[in-house]
């Protein structure tokens, strides 16, 4: 397994549970009709605060346990990887923000829409990560 | 002798390549080795061994430099 691809990993599993946990509660919370109760704009501020340590302290590990045994700078093959997980993202993160503006325009809460905005951004980045793995996996 | 496996015959690139062979004769180079010279991971060269992924222009060459042949010693378009 190559260091970018030990990255990858380390920055998918460290970012994922913390928001996978928050957002599971929110879905669950606005599933129950308790929506508006349960979200709060402080509650995703802690969650993506201690997505955000977690995700540096695990890939500072992975960093430092491989250090000297390759580089972040992308060769050309890892460059097109990159670039089809960048383009996938970009498509999810323009339907999440449409979708948004269009919860705007029906007049739902702030609290939901600034939840569904930041989900679609973890979401998008997600997708970048699977992608990327899943190309590094697949040898192209 | 050419070496281009691949699983998905969809990934399968349009010509064969003899890098594994060349490495042999080079002393036994490792992918890895191979990689440090082209400037490309030891993953890129795997999958270029293997018929994966089609290298840019520049890296076909700079492979073949590595070995001293000319280009189409080292990749072979596969005809029909």
């Amino acid at each position: 397994m190559s260091f970018r691809e030990k990255i990858l990993w380390a920055t998918l599993i460290s970012g994922t549970a913390p928001y996978l946990w928050y957002f599971g509660s929110a879905g669950l919370a606005l599933a129950a009709g308790n929506g508006d109760t349960s979200l709060s704009i402080g509650g995703l501020v802690n969650a993506l605060f201690v997505g955000l340590i977690v995700m540096i302290v695990a890939v500072v590990v992975v960093a430092v346990a491989n250090r000297g045994r390759g580089s972040m700078i992308p060769d050309e093959r890892e460059h097109r990887i990159e670039s089809r997980g960048i383009s996938i993202s970009y498509h999810m993160l323009c339907t999440g923000v449409v979708l948004t503006i269009g919860a705007a325009w029906m007049g739902w809460s702030i609290v939901i829409i600034v939840h569904m905005i930041t989900f679609t951004f973890i979401l998008a980045e997600l997708t970048r990560l699977i992608v990327e793995i899943y190309g590094l996996r697949r040898g192209y | 002798m050419a070496f281009a496996v691949a699983t998905d015959p969809m990934a399968q690139t349009p010509f064969t390549n003899d890098i594994r062979t060349l490495r042999f004769l080079a002393g036994e180079m490792t992918q890895g080795d191979l990689g440090d010279k082209v400037g490309v991971t030891r993953q890129t060269i795997a999958a270029i061994e293997q018929g994966k992924y089609s290298p840019s222009l520049e890296v076909a060459f700079r492979i073949a430099h590595v070995f001293g042949k000319p280009l189409e010693a080292v990749f072979q378009w596969q005809q029909d």
